[in-house]
C-alpha cells in the first residue's frame, strides 16, 4: 500500500514523465537518461528515490519510440527497429495508430514482465543464497562471453572492450587485501573510479561531442490529433499475436547479459516478418513491425531487473546505472535484498505496475508535447545537458575528480563512436570486474589453488559448459564466414 | 578498415602493454594465495594478446580512403573548443563557484554550438545556472561550491 502514498505516486509520475522527456531526446537513451537524472534522487528517502529511478528507467525506454514514429529519429537504439515501420505508418496518416499500438504493447509487455519478475525473482534470490564465489565467477565468465557475442560487432573487439572495463576496476584499493593498486599516490585514484562518471562520459558526454561535430537536423514533425490515436479493429487484431510473441521473446532475452532491449527488438522484428501473412508490408508500414519490437523491448526491460534485484549483478548498462542509484541510497540488491528488504522489493514491483499505467495514460494524450521537444535546437539543448551532467556528477561525491573522469571518458566514448565500437561492453566489464576478481581469488583461496574444483560445483560447472558451447558456436561461426568468403572469391 | 580504427587498436595495444608492465610491480602471489596483482596481470596479459590480434588484423586489412573537406575542419574546431571549455570548467567550478561557472559554461558552449545572438546565450546561461542551483542546492540539498560568492 505504501506505493500509493502521495509522495511515492508523485515520484513515480515525475520519474516516468522526466524519463520520457529525456528518452525523447535523440541519442541520450535510457542509459544516458537514467545516469543524467540519477542525482535528482538525492535528498529523497530510500523508497521514494528507488521508485523515481525505476520510473525514469521505464519512461526513457518509452520516450525513444515516440520520436522513432513521428520523426524517424530513434530516441534510443532499441527504438530504431520501431522507426522502420512506425514512421512509414506515420507518413500514411496512421501515426496515431502506431503510437497507440506501441503504448498498448509496451503496457501489456511491461505488465506481464512485472508479473514474471514477481514470480521468478524471489525464488532466484533464495536460490542465489547458495551461490559461492565459484558461482559468481562462472556468471562473470558467462556474462563476458555472451555479451561479447551479442553486441553485433566483432567478438574480439567486444571482448577487448569488456577487458578494458574490468581493467578500470583494478585501479584503487584491492577489495581483498586492502592494498593500493595503480593509484600512483594520488588520493582520488586510491578510492577507485566511480561508475556513474564513466557511464555519463561514455554515453552522455560522447553524444554531446558527437552533436557538436554534426548537429542533428530534425525533420518535419508529423502532427497527431487526439482523435486519431485509436487504431482500427483490423490493426488491433493484427497486433495481438505480435504483442504476445514480443513479450515471450523479450523477457528471457532480458535475463542474458548484453544490450537486451536492442537484441530483443531485432529478434522480434525478424520473427514477425517470418510469421506475418503480410510480409510485403514490412518496411512500408506493417503494424506488426511496431507491436512486436516495442513489446519485446519493454518485456526485456522487466527481464533485466531480475539479475539486478535477485543476484545484484546488472547485465545491461541501464541496470548498471540503477545499481549505482541503489547503492547510493544504501541499498545493495542481491540474494539477501528480496528476503532482507522485502518491503523495498515489493514497493519497486508495485511502482513498476503503477509506472506502466502512468506511461499508458500520460504518453498518448501528451505525445505531441513530447515529440515537440525534439524541435529544441541542439545549440540550446546540448549546453544544458552538459551542465546537468557536470553538476550531477559532482553531486555524487562532491568531487571535481569525478568531473575529470567524466571528461576523460567522454573523449574515450567519442573516439569509440568514430571507430564504430559500442561502449556497452566497457560498462558491463566494469560491473562484472569486481565480481570476477572476488570470485576468482576467493575460489582459489578456498580450493587451495586447485583449479579443477572451480568446475566441480554443479551450478558453476553447468555455466562453464554453456561458456564452452558459446565459444564453439563463435569459432564455428567464424570458420563458416571465412569459408563462405573464400568460396565467393573463387 | 579506417585509419582511425587502426590507430585506436594500436593505442589500445600500447595501453595494455604498459598496464601489464605496471601490474607486474604488484604482488602476484600464486594459485593458492593470489595476491593483489594476480587478476590485474591476468587481465593485462589477456588484453595485450587480444589487442595485438586486433592490431595485426587491422594492418592486414586495406585502408578506406576518406577525403576531408572544409566542413570537417570547422566541425573539428568546434569539437576542440567544446572539449577545451569543458575541461576548463573543472578548475573554474571550485574557484568561481557553481553559479558563475555554470553560467560561463552554458554561455560559451551555446556560442560554440552556433547560437548567434549574445543575449540569447546570456539568458540561457543565467536561466540554466539559476535553475540548477535552486534545484540542487536548495531543493535536493546537495552542497555545491560557492566559490567567489562565499566572499560576498
Amino acid at each position: 500500500m505504501s506505493a500509493l502514498t502521495i509522495q511515492n505516486l508523485i515520484a513515480c509520475f515525475a520519474g516516468v514523465f522526466v524519463g520520457t522527456v529525456v528518452g525523447v531526446l535523440p541519442g541520450i537513451g535510457p542509459v544516458g537518461a537514467t545516469a543524467l537524472l540519477l542525482p535528482f534522487s538525492f535528498g529523497l528517502d530510500t523508497s521514494t528515490s528507488l521508485i523515481l529511478l525505476s520510473g525514469i528507467f521505464y519512461g526513457s525506454m518509452y520516450g525513444g519510440s515516440t520520436t522513432s514514429i513521428l520523426l524517424n529519429v530513434p530516441g534510443e537504439s532499441a527504438s530504431m527497429v520501431t522507426a522502420i515501420d512506425g514512421h512509414e505508418m506515420a507518413k500514411k496518416g496512421r501515426a496515431g495508430a502506431a503510437l497507440a499500438v506501441s503504448a498498448i504493447g509496451s503496457f501489456i509487455a511491461g505488465t506481464v514482465g512485472v508479473v514474471l519478475l514477481m514470480i521468478f525473482a524471489p525464488p532466484l534470490g533464495n536460490f542465489a543464497l547458495s551461490f559461492g564465489p565459484q558461482e559468481y565467477l562462472s556468471i562473470a565468465v558467462l556474462g563476458m562471453l555472451l555479451l561479447s557475442n551479442l553486441t553485433g560487432g566483432s567478438f574480439l573487439v567486444s571482448l577487448g572492450m569488456f577487458i578494458l572495463g574490468m581493467i578500470i576496476t583494478t585501479i584503487g584499493i584491492d577489495p581483498i587485501s586492502g592494498i593500493n593498486r595503480l593509484s600512483f599516490d594520488i588520493l582520488d585514484l586510491s578510492k577507485g573510479i566511480e561508475m556513474l562518471p564513466v557511464i555519463m562520459g561514455l554515453f552522455g558526454m560522447a553524444e554531446v561531442f558527437s552533436v557538436a561535430v554534426e548537429p542533428y537536423k530534425v525533420g518535419e514533425l508529423i502532427k497527431v490529433k487526439f482523435r486519431d490515436l485509436y487504431p482500427t479493429k483490423k490493426e488491433l487484431k493484427r497486433s495481438v499475436a505480435p504483442i504476445l510473441r514480443g513479450t515471450a521473446i523479450g523477457f528471457p532475452i532480458g535475463l542474458i547479459p548484453g544490450p537486451a532491449a536492442v537484441v530483443s527488438s531485432l529478434v522480434s522484428y525478424k520473427m514477425e516478418k517470418n510469421f506475418s501473412k503480410h510480409k510485403e508490408e514490412f518496411g512500408h508500414g506493417a503494424i506488426e513491425g511496431v507491436a512486436g519490437p516495442e513489446s519485446a523491448n519493454n518485456a526485456a526491460a522487466s527481464g533485466t531487473m531480475i539479475p539486478l534485484l535477485a543476484l545484484g549483478i546488472p547485465f545491461a548498462p541501464a541496470t548498471a546505472v540503477l545499481l549505482s542509484g541503489f547503492m547510493l541510497q544504501g541499498v545493495a540488491p542481491g540474494p539477501t535484498f528480496i528476503s532482507g528488504h522485502a518491503d523495498l522489493f515489493w514497493l519497486i514491483v508495485a511502482s513498476m505496475y503503477i509506472g506502466n499505467v502512468m506511461l499508458l495514460i500520460l504518453n498518448l494524450p501528451l505525445v505531441g508535447v513530447f515529440a515537440s521537444l525534439t524541435k529544441v535546437r541542439p545549440e540550446i539543448l546540448m549546453p544544458i545537458v552538459v551542465a546537468v551532467m557536470m553538476i550531477g556528477t559532482y553531486s555524487v561525491n562532491n568531487s571535481t575528480f569525478d568531473l575529470l573522469i567524466l571528461m576523460i571518458f567522454g573523449v574515450i566514448g567519442y573516439i569509440l563512436k568514430i571507430v564504430n565500437i559500442s561502449p556497452a561492453p566497457i560498462i558491463v566489464g566494469f560491473v562484472l570486474g569486481n565480481v570476477f576478481e572476488k570470485g576468482l581469488r576467493q575460489s582459489l583461496l578456498v580450493a587451495g589453488g586447485d583449479f579443477a574444483t572451480l568446475f566441480m560445483r554443479p551450478i558453476a560447472g553447468s555455466m562453464y559448459l554453456v561458456c564452452l558451447a558459446v565459444l564453439i558456436w563463435v569459432i564455428v561461426g567464424q570458420v563458416k564466414k571465412k569459408y563462405k568468403v573464400s568460396i565467393s572469391e573463387d | 578498415m579506417t585509419l582511425s580504427k587502426r590507430i585506436f587498436f594500436v593505442a589500445f595495444n600500447v595501453f595494455c602493454i604498459v598496464y601489464t608492465i605496471l601490474c607486474t610491480q604488484l604482488e602476484v602471489g600464486d594459485f593458492s594465495t593470489p595476491g593483489p596483482g594476480f587478476v590485474p596481470v591476468f587481465l593485462g596479459v589477456v588484453g595485450t594478446v587480444l589487442s595485438s590480434c586486433l592490431t595485426i588484423q587491422a594492418f592486414r586489412q586495406q585502408l578506406e580512403k576518406k577525403e576531408g573537406n572544409d566542413e570537417d575542419k570547422t566541425s573539428l574546431i568546434r569539437l576542440g573548443l567544446y572539449v577545451l571549455v569543458c575541461f576548463a570548467f573543472l578548475p573554474m567550478f571550485d574557484f568561481l563557484g557553481s553559479l558563475i561557472s555554470v553560467f560561463i559554461l552554458v554561455l560559451l558552449l551555446s556560442k560554440i554550438s552556433g547560437l548567434k545572438k549574445w543575449w540569447k546565450s546570456t539568458v540561457l546561461g543565467l536561466a540554466t545556472s539559476a535553475f540548477f542551483y535552486c534545484l540542487f542546492a536548495m531543493v535536493l540539498q546537495v552542497p555545491l561550491p560557492q566559490g567567489l560568492i562565499s566572499f560576498i
